[in-house]
């Protein structure tokens, strides 16, 4: 049933990632203060992980200048897409710079450096995978953190945000450390995604204006749904969205 | 788990000035958040503390995931400095009032205490939500593990904060 749903939709990798029995490690959910499609958006938009969320930024886990781009992962229905960072690409432009700036790496000032301890558990170099299914699901790899968050609406500005923490079967005790330990930059008081719910509050707020009849519109640029192998500096992955809801609801 | 081994070996601390110590340390540490006293927190906990907040079904299933797991000190103390310099959330602050403190003596130089709690959330607003938390302290040689559940309806009630 997952696979006939999820194969055609989803990326290669995403499709090796539940290709070995899993392990249920935990799962909670929390209550956001604005519109699904809010969500929606949050998760489809990688400007704002390197802008909003400092302890990607800071510990160097999911920057725009690492090898990353966006591929929609379904040519027929344009709607899923993976987004995908390569962590190592960075520490060597890091290397190249060390020289002159940033000398202090803030990561060995970690009280707790454990919260980061992590092995590369794929060969394609990944480090940072969110793959979005529409409209409501995504599945995400964060270093050797998986898990699979979906959400539902439970009212026009109030949504539920779901939580699944997984592991293999076969993880040793080290792996499963790891991935317990990753698990609190993720999650309703997650490190980074703790910001996501607070931030969607403000846009909510922000577009819905002070009076009953106002409303705020934004254009951003580009009209087509395409991957973007190279860079996720690109709003393909909300466009592609957008284009499922209004094709769904007849706006199109 | 600790409220299993509890279960097994339920002997209460009758001994008032024992519990009444632990209770005015449960309070101070409760109070040190509501004033904003964060940096004060993790003072709380000796250097190999296990932090851990939980739901009551993951509590219930032994699932090792819950809402947050600090090991050691030194990742509280990396909570205060995220949140203090690096996390973006709406101002806000807590109140929390405290049960009754229940002392059960394990053996071993291990007590564990529990002290229901609820604690008010108020944003800049004015609006407040109440989240009920049930919390677990064990001292084993001065460790300490907090076991917050929240039981909101539906399983939901945890805020990000
Ligand atoms: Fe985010």
């Amino acid at each position: 049933m997952w696979k006939a749903f999820s194969a055609p939709r989803c990326a290669r990798s995403c499709a090796a990632t539940f290709s070995r029995p899993l392990k249920l490690l935990g799962y909670h959910s929390q209550i956001i203060h604005n519109n699904w499609k809010l969500y929606a958006e949050n998760v489809r938009d990688s400007y704002h992980a390197t802008l909003l969320h400092t302890f990607y930024t800071t510990f160097k886990i999911n920057r725009l200048d690492m090898d990353g781009g966006i591929r929609i992962t379904d040519a027929a229905q344009p709607w899923h897409h993976l987004s995908f960072a390569k962590r190592a690409t960075l520490d060597a432009a890091e290397e190249y710079k060390a020289a002159e700036v940033h000398s202090a790496s803030y990561e060995t000032r970690l009280n707790g450096p454990e919260l980061l301890e992590a092995w590369n558990e794929f060969d394609d170099g990944i480090t940072h995978s969110i793959q979005a299914l529409f409209p409501t699901l995504a599945i995400q790899f964060t270093l050797n953190s998986l898990a699979v968050r979906w959400f539902t609406p439970r009212g026009v500005d109030k949504t539920e945000l779901f939580w699944m923490y997984i592991g293999y079967e076969d993880d040793d005790e080290a792996e499963e450390r790891m991935r317990i330990m990753q698990s609190n930059l993720t999650g309703a008081a997650g490190l980074v995604s703790l910001e996501d719910g607070c931030i969607n509050e403000f846009v909510q707020r922000g577009t819905k204006g002070s009076g009953q009849s106002a409303s705020a519109f934004m254009e951003m640029g580009g009209k087509t749904v395409e991957s973007s192998e190279a860079s996720r500096a690109t709003e393909v992955a909300i466009r592609g969205f957008w284009k499922g809801y209004r094709e769904i609801m007849g706006f199109a | 788990m600790t409220t299993k081994t509890a279960a097994k070996r339920d002997v209460p601390v009758l001994d008032p000035d024992l519990r009444a110590r632990v209770a005015d340390f449960l309070a101070d540490y409760a109070h040190a958040i509501d004033d904003d006293r964060l940096e004060e927190w993790p003072g709380y906990f000796t250097a190999d503390a296990l932090y851990h907040i939980t739901t009551r079904e993951s509590d219930a299933a032994g699932l090792p995931i819950g809402i947050m797991h600090c090991r050691g000190r030194g990742m509280l103390e990396d909570r205060i400095k995220a949140l203090r310099t690096a996390n973006i959330f709406e101002p806000h602050s807590y109140c929390h009032i405290l049960g009754a403190t229940r002392l059960v003596d394990q053996g071993a130089s291990v007590l564990s205490a529990r002290t229901n709690f609820t604690v008010t959330r108020t944003m800049q607003d004015g609006g407040t939500d109440a989240l009920r938390h049930r919390q677990i302290s064990r001292r084993d040689r001065g460790r300490r593990r907090e076991l917050g559940a929240p039981f909101a309806a539906g399983g939901a009630g945890v805020s990000a904060d």
